[in-house]
C-alpha cells in the first residue's frame, strides 16, 4: 500500500474509533435502568448449628439511575420480599421506620467496592436518615437487645457501648448508661456527627431531632403486599437540597435498597469475650426477643405505636444482619446547571421570563456555557407580563413568553416558538381506603369553582356566610366532581384545602391561559355570570361578572365575621381580621414553589395559629397532609409535574351535545390528561394570528372542532421575544445563535446537556410542528441582521421595516443611517448596515469584518471651506468697494 | 478694508463733539492730484454690500481662527480641570467604572508614547460636545480594562487634536490606560482604515479600539474625511469584570463621525445673539463714544463669536 493511502487508511481507522467512542458515551445516557436479584435469608446460629427461618428471592427494578436531577423522583419496585406488617400512612417519616418487615431504601455516599479506599466505599455512616432515631438505639432495662446478638455483626459492633464517643457529651448524661448503639454520620466535608438516641451528640445540620420541617427526608421505608410486591417512589438529593449527604458528580452515591427479614440470631456467641455473652439465665429471653417474628399481621396497619418487635422494624437496617442484604445501585448526576456560575466567563446573556421552560434551559445551559466558543446563557426567572414589559421599556433584551403581549411592542420584534409545553392541574387525592388516586377528571366549571372561592371551606364559614351557605363545603362534597370522579372521597370529608386549587399569586401568562380555558367554555361562563350549577351551587358574588382572561388571578372576597374571628375560634384572626377565603386559596409567588409543595403534599391555606395565645402567634400554613387522606390540588408546569411524577388531572375538552347537564357520570364528555399525543393534537390546533405576531390556541375550538377533542386545553407554546432592531451586534449574534439551536438541536429529547426535558413535546416535523421550528429559523436570521425585520406568522416571509428614523440633516451632517455604521467590533449601536461577512450560523469560525468607510461628509471640509468663503467674500467686497466707488472726473 | 474706511471717516466726523456728523459728501479733490482719475467712496448701497461681504468674510476667518487655534486652549483648559478631578477620583478609588456614568466624567487616563499622547484625560460619551474635553470613551461599549472591546474617539484637527498623530503607532507599540480599576497596558494589534479587514476579538479578552479622524493630499492635518481605527488588546494581565447597568445604544450623535443636530438650535440662538451685540456695538458707537463701546464691546463679540463658533463646530462631524 503507498504510503498515503496507509495514511488514509490510519485517518479514517482513527475517526471511525473516535466516532465510536462518542456514539457510545451519549448513547449510554438515556435514562438507563437497573435490575438485580439476590437471594435473602433469616438464618440462626443455635447450638453450633444453622436454623433457616425464612428465605426468598428478591428482585428490585430501579428505573432511572443517570442523568439525575435534584429532587428528582425514580421508581424502585421490586417482588420477593416479606411482606409489611404494623403499616403506617407516610414512609417517609420517622415512625415508618418502626414498621414490621419493610424495604429500606437510602441514599448513601460512596459506591460498594471494597477496592476503593475508606472514604470512597459506602457503609452506613455514610447512609443518609433525616432523624436522630433512626439511627441510635438505647436500651436502658435490658442489656441484651436483639442487636447485640446479630450473628453476622463483629465483634466490636455486639459490645454494650457503640459508637458512643468518650468522654460522652454533656448532654447525653441525662440519657444514663444501659446499652447504647450508635451509628455516626459522616458527612461530606469530613465531619462526623456522633448522633444519638436524641441527638445528644450532634447530628448533620441538615438532620432533625423529631420531624417537622416541612420537607421529608428522602429515606423510604416501603411497604411490601401482602404478595411480596411493592413499589415506590423515591426522591434523589444532590448537593443542592442536602449538603451534608452531599451527593454530586465529583462525590458518587449509590441508592441502597435493603429488604429487611430480620435479624439472624446467635445466643450464644461463642467467640466473643465473656462480657458480651448473654448469661445463661437471660439467654433464652435473649434469644426469643431476637428471634421474633412481628407483632402485626402482614398488611396491618400499626395501631399503638411502639408495639413492633425491634428485631424485623427498619431500625435495625444498619444491623449486619439486614445491611449484608442490601443491593446497591451506582447513581449518576446529571451536571449541575451551577456549573455555568463557576465559570469565569464574560457576562452572560440574558433572557427573561417564563418558569415554564426552567427545566429545558437547565438542559441547555451547561450546553451553551461549557462550549469555549459559545457563551453563558442565563435564564432569569419572571412572571412572563412582567419579562414583557421589561422588553417592552428596553431594559432586557430577550424575554421567554407564552402568551403575545398586551400592547405590541414598540420595536420590531420576532417571537420565536421555543418549547411546546403547558401547565397541569395536579393532585395528591387519596380515595376512601387511602390510596392515592391515579386519574382525576376536571371540569372548566369546576376549576372556576375553586378559583373563585365559592367553596366554603370550613363549616363555619359556611353557616354565617349566607352567599356559600347552599354551596357544598368543599370539591369533594361537590356533586358535579363526585359524579366524574367515583373514587373520589366520600362525602362528609373535608378540609379546607380541598375548598381551593394552589394557584400563583404573580401575573403570569400560566393564569390567561388557564382563565382563557374557563372563560371559553360556555358552562363556567354562564356559572360565573352568576347562573346557577345544574345542582344548585352558585357564584362568590365578589366573583360575579368577573372579566376573563387576567393575567393575575385576583382575591376578591372579603368575608370576616363569624365565630372564626373570636378568641374561640381563630384567635390569630381574631386579633388581626383577614378574610378568610384568601387565606385558605393563598397563592404562592412561582411555580417552582407550587411544584415543590405538590411534591410534598404541602397544604399552603394559611389558617392554622400558630403559637396560638402568645405574643409570637401568627398564621402558618396548614403544612403536610398525611398520606392517606390528602387531597390538594395545584397548577404546576408539566416539565415539573413530569420530573416529580406529579399525577395531573385529565381536563375537559368536549361534551356530546346530548349529554346531561345535571350528570351522574362522565358518559358523553371527554376528558384529556396531558401526554405526548395530547400534547400533539393541542399543538395542530394553534392558529398564527398576524397582527400578534405569535400563535394562540383557540380554546373554543378545541370543544367545537372534532380535532380539539383530543387536544390537551393546558398547552401552551413557550416563545422567545428578542427586537431586530437595536441590539449590540455581538449580542444580537447570540441571540440568534440560540434561537437556532432551539429550532434544531435543542428540540432532542433526553437528559444530556443540550437536550429537552420530558413534559415538552420536541417541535419536530414528526410532531406535526415544522412550522415553528421554521419560524424560529428565519426569526434568528432577522434577529442576526438586526435591521428591523419582522417574519409574518401567516406567510413566514420576512420583511424588513425602513431604515431607523434616525438620520440627521442639515448643517452639513452626515445621517447617521448611512455614514457611521463602523464594524461590530467597536459594537455603535445598530443603526445602519454592518456588512461583516462570515458570521453566520459556525460560532467556531471567527468572523472577519470588514472596516466601512465612515466618512464624514462635508463637514470635515469646514475648514478649508471657511478659509474659501472668506477669500471669496473678501475679495467681493474688496471688489465692491474698488468698482463700487462712482467715478469722480478728476 | 472698507469697514475701517468708513469708520474712519465717520470719527473724523463725530470728533467735534455736540456737532451733528455732517452728510458723507465727496471732498473736493486736491489740486495736486487733479489730473488723476481715481474714484471716489462708495455709494452707500454699496458700502452696505462691502459692509456684509466683509462681515461674513470675517466671520469665516473668526471660525477657521477659532477651529484652529483657540479651541486647542479651550481643550488645554479643560483638560486641566479634569486632570486635577481625575486625580483626585482614582486616589480615592471612586472614578466610576460601570453602570450609568454621566458624560462629561472623566474616566481614564491615557498614554501612548509613541503617539505623543501624555496624561489625556478620557471622558465619558463620545458626543461633539464631549469630545471637545478631550478624547471620549463610548458609553455602550466597556471601559479600558474590562472584557470585551472599549473604544475611545479622539479628535485630530481641532480641540487639541489629542489623536491627531494616532496614525504613527506601529504594530506594537503600548498604550497605558489608568482607571480606577487599574493601569493596563494594551499593545497595538494594528491600525485599519476604510476597507482593511477587521478580526472580531474573542469576548473574554480585553480589547481597545482607537478612533479618529485622518486624511491625506492637500487635506491632511485640517480637513480629514474618513475614520481610522487602531486596535490594541490587553497584555500582561486579566481582564476586569465588567459591572452590570452600561446603556446598549447610544444617540446617533455619538457615534464616530456624527455631528450633534440638537446644536442647531443653539446654533441660532447664538446667531441672534451676535446680531444683538453687533447691532448694539454700533448703536453705542454712536451714542456713547467709540472707546467705550470698543473697551465694552470688544470681549462681548469675542464672548458671542466663541460660543457661535463653538455651537457651529459641535454642528460638524465629532471626530473632526
Amino acid at each position: 500500500m503507498s504510503r498515503i493511502r496507509r495514511r488514509l487508511l490510519v485517518a479514517a481507522l482513527a475517526s471511525a474509533a473516535v466516532a465510536l467512542v462518542l456514539s457510545a458515551t451519549t448513547g449510554a445516557t438515556a435514562g438507563s435502568s437497573f435490575s438485580k436479584t439476590e437471594t435473602i435469608s433469616r438464618t440462626h446460629l443455635v447450638d453450633g448449628a444453622d436454623q433457616v427461618v425464612d428465605t426468598r428471592t428478591f428482585h428490585v427494578t430501579v428505573d432511572q439511575t443517570t442523568q439525575l436531577r435534584d429532587r428528582q423522583e425514580i421508581n424502585v419496585s421490586w417482588s420477593g420480599a416479606h411482606p409489611t406488617g404494623g403499616l403506617v400512612g407516610d414512609t417517609n417519616s420517622q415512625f415508618a421506620a418502626q414498621q414490621e418487615y419493610p424495604v429500606a431504601i437510602m441514599e448513601c455516599r460512596g459506591l460498594d467496592n471494597g477496592s476503593l479506599p475508606a472514604s470512597k466505599r459506602l457503609s452506613p455512616e455514610t447512609c443518609w436518615t433525616h432523624t436522630a432515631a433512626e439511627r441510635a438505639q438505647s436500651s436502658l432495662s435490658f442489656q441484651w437487645p436483639s442487636y447485640r446478638l446479630d450473628r453476622y455483626a463483629t465483634p466490636a459492633d455486639r459490645r454494650a457501648r457503640v459508637g458512643v464517643p468518650s468522654p460522652l457529651p454533656p448532654a447525653c448524661l441525662s440519657l444514663g448508661s444501659g446499652v447504647q448503639h450508635w451509628i455516626p454520620f459522616k458527612a461530606a466535608d469530613g465531619s462526623v456527627y456522633a448522633g444519638g438516641a436524641d441527638g445528644c451528640a450532634g447530628i448533620a445540620p441538615d438532620a432533625v431531632t423529631y420531624e417537622g420541617s416541612l420537607q421529608p427526608s428522602n429515606t423510604t421505608y416501603a411497604q411490601t403486599d401482602l404478595q411480596g410486591k411493592g413499589s415506590t417512589k423515591f426522591v434523589i438529593s444532590t448537593a443542592d437540597s442536602n449538603a451534608s449527604l452531599g451527593c454530586s458528580n465529583t462525590a458518587p452515591c449509590s441508592l441502597v435498597i435493603i429488604p429487611i427479614m430480620g435479624l439472624s440470631c446467635d445466643p450464644d456467641a461463642a467467640n466473643l469475650p465473656e462480657d458480651d455473652r448473654p448469661p445463661a439465665d437471660v439467654r433464652d429471653l435473649a434469644f426469643s426477643r431476637c428471634a421474633a417474628t412481628g407483632q402485626f399481621q402482614p398488611g396491618e396497619f400499626a395501631g399503638a405505636p411502639n408495639i413492633e418487635d425491634l428485631s424485623v422494624s427498619g431500625l435495625l437496617w444498619w444491623s449486619e444482619s439486614n445491611w449484608r442484604n442490601r443491593i446497591t445501585v451506582p447513581l449518576r448526576f446529571a451536571q449541575s446547571a451551577n456549573i455555568c456560575d463557576a465559570r469565569k466567563d464574560s457576562a452572560p446573556v440574558y433572557v427573561y421570563g417564563s418558569e415554564l421552560v426552567t427545566a429545558a434551559t437547565l438542559q441547555w445551559a451547561p450546553r451553551f456555557c461549557l462550549d469555549p466558543k459559545l457563551f453563558k446563557l442565563a435564564h432569569v426567572q419572571t412572571g412572563e407580563p412582567q419579562a414583557k414589559n421589561l422588553l417592552q421599556n428596553g431594559t432586557i433584551e430577550a424575554a421567554f413568553e407564552a402568551a403575545p403581549p398586551q400592547t405590541p411592542f414598540q420595536r420590531p420584534t420576532v417571537q420565536a416558538p421555543t418549547a411546546l409545553t403547558g401547565f397541569a392541574i395536579t393532585f395528591q387525592v387519596d380515595d376512601g381506603s387511602g390510596h392515592p388516586l391515579q386519574t382525576l377528571r376536571l371540569t372548566p366549571r369546576l376549576l372556576a369553582k375553586l378559583l373563585t372561592e365559592s367553596y366554603a371551606g370550613l363549616t363555619v364559614v359556611q353557616s354565617t356566610y349566607p352567599a356559600l351557605a347552599n354551596n357544598p363545603l368543599d370539591l369533594a362534597q361537590d356533586p358535579e366532581f363526585t359524579a366524574l370522579n367515583p373514587g373520589a372521597p366520600a362525602p362528609g370529608y373535608n378540609t379546607p384545602p380541598a375548598a381551593t386549587l394552589y394557584s400563583l399569586s404573580s401575573d403570569s401568562d400560566v393564569i390567561w391561559a388557564l382563565s382563557s380555558y374557563i372563560n371559553a367554555d360556555p358552562d363556567a361562563r354562564a356559572w360565573l355570570d352568576g347562573k346557577p350549577d345544574p345542582w344548585g351551587m352558585v357564584v362568590n358574588p365578589a366573583y360575579k361578572g368577573i372579566e376573563l382572561p387576567v393575567v393575575s388571578w385576583p382575591l376578591l372576597d372579603d368575608f370576616a365575621e363569624g365565630w372564626l374571628y373570636t378568641n374561640d375560634g381563630n384567635m390569630c384572626l381574631a386579633q388581626d381580621p383577614t378574610p378568610i377565603l384568601p387565606l385558605i386559596a393563598a397563592p404562592v409567588a412561582t411555580l417552582a414553589q407550587l411544584a415543590l409543595n405538590m411534591q410534598f403534599g404541602v397544604a399552603n391555606s394559611q389558617i392554622v395559629c400558630k403559637d396560638s395565645g402568645s405574643i409570637t402567634q401568627k398564621l402558618a400554613a396548614v403544612g403536610r397532609e398525611n398520606p392517606g387522606q390528602r387531597f390538594i390540588l395545584g397548577i404546576t408546569s408539566l416539565a415539573d409535574a413530569e420530573r416529580y411524577r406529579l399525577d395531573a388531572a385529565s381536563l375537559l375538552t368536549h361534551t356530546d351535545p346530548g349529554a346531561a347537564s345535571k350528570f351522574t357520570s362522565a358518559a358523553g364528555r371527554t376528558f384529556v390528561p396531558p401526554e405526548d399525543a395530547s400534547l400533539r393534537a393541542a399543538a395542530r390546533m394553534f392558529q398564527p394570528v398576524e397582527q400578534d405576531g405569535t400563535w394562540v390556541l383557540p380554546y373554543d375550538k378545541l370543544r367545537s372542532s372534532a380535532d380539539g377533542t383530543g387536544a390537551y386545553p393546558g398547552t401552551m407554546l413557550v416563545s422567545t421575544a428578542v427586537p431586530t432592531q437595536g441590539l449590540p451586534m455581538t449580542d444580537a449574534k447570540r441571540y440568534a445563535e440560540f434561537l437556532r439551536f432551539v429550532a434544531g438541536e435543542g428540540q432532542q429529547p433526553g437528559f444530556g446537556n443540550g437536550q429537552l426535558p420530558p413534559g415538552y413535546l420536541p417541535m419536530t416535523a414528526s410532531n406535526g410542528m415544522s412550522t415553528f421550528a421554521h419560524y424560529t429559523q428565519l426569526a434568528a436570521d432577522a434577529v442576526a441582521a438586526q435591521q428591523g425585520g419582522t417574519v409574518s406568522v401567516t406567510t413566514l416571509n420576512t420583511t424588513t421595516s425602513p431604515s431607523n428614523g434616525d438620520g440627521t440633516d442639515g448643517s452639513g451632517t452626515p445621517p447617521a443611517g448611512t455614514g457611521s455604521g463602523g464594524t461590530d467590533t467597536t459594537g455603535p449601536g445598530g443603526s445602519g448596515p454592518t456588512g461583516t461577512g462570515g458570521s453566520g450560523p459556525d460560532a467556531d469560525v471567527p468572523a472577519i469584518g470588514e472596516t466601512l468607510s465612515v466618512g464624514s461628509g462635508p463637514g470635515g471640509l469646514a475648514a478649508p471651506l471657511a478659509l474659501g468663503l472668506a477669500v471669496i467674500l473678501a475679495l467681493a467686497a474688496g471688489g465692491t468697494w474698488f468698482f463700487g466707488r462712482p467715478k469722480v472726473a478728476a | 478694508m472698507s469697514i475701517r474706511t468708513s469708520e474712519r471717516e465717520e470719527r473724523t466726523q463725530s470728533v467735534a463733539p455736540g456737532h451733528d456728523p455732517a452728510p458723507i459728501v465727496e471732498e473736493p479733490v486736491p489740486s495736486s492730484k487733479k489730473r488723476r482719475r481715481h474714484r471716489g467712496h462708495p455709494s452707500r448701497g454699496a458700502s452696505i454690500a462691502i459692509a456684509v461681504l466683509a462681515v461674513l468674510a470675517g466671520l469665516a476667518v473668526w471660525f477657521v481662527f477659532h477651529s484652529l487655534v483657540l479651541t486647542s486652549l479651550q481643550e488645554h483648559g479643560s483638560q486641566a480641570r479634569l486632570y486635577a478631578l481625575l486625580r483626585e477620583d482614582l486616589a480615592n478609588a471612586t472614578a466610576p467604572v460601570g453602570g450609568t456614568i454621566v458624560s462629561g466624567t472623566p474616566i481614564a487616563l491615557l498614554d501612548a508614547d509613541a503617539a505623543g499622547m501624555h496624561d489625556l484625560v478620557v471622558v465619558e460619551g463620545t458626543d461633539s460636545k464631549d469630545l471637545m474635553l478631550g478624547p471620549g470613551h463610548q458609553r455602550d461599549t466597556p471601559l479600558p480594562g474590562q472584557q470585551g472591546i472599549s473604544v475611545i474617539d479622539g479628535r485630530s484637527v481641532t480641540y487639541g487634536a489629542p489623536f491627531r498623530s494616532l496614525e504613527q503607532l506601529a504594530v506594537g507599540d503600548e498604550i497605558h490606560v489608568t482607571t480606577s480599576q487599574g493601569e493596563f497596558t494594551f499593545r497595538v494589534e494594528r491600525l485599519r482604515g476604510p476597507g482593511d479587514p477587521a478580526p472580531i476579538p474573542s469576548e473574554d479578552s480585553a480589547n481597545l479600539t482607537l478612533v479618529t479622524s485622518a486624511s491625506s493630499g492637500w487635506r491632511g492635518g485640517w480637513a480629514p474625511d474618513h475614520a481610522i481605527f487602531v486596535d490594541a488588546s490587553l497584555t500582561g494581565a486579566d481582564p476586569q469584570p465588567t459591572p452590570p447597568g452600561r446603556p446598549t445604544t447610544i444617540e446617533a450623535s455619538e457615534q464616530p463621525m456624527a455631528g450633534d443636530a440638537s446644536a442647531r438650535i443653539l446654533g441660532i440662538f447664538w446667531f441672534q445673539q451676535l446680531v444683538i451685540v453687533v447691532v448694539a456695538f454700533v448703536w453705542a458707537r454712536r451714542r456713547w463714544g467709540p472707546w467705550q463701546t470698543w473697551i465694552v464691546g470688544v470681549p462681548l463679540l469675542i464672548a458671542v463669536l466663541w460660543a457661535a463658533a463653538s455651537t457651529f463646530s459641535r454642528l460638524l462631524p465629532n471626530l473632526i
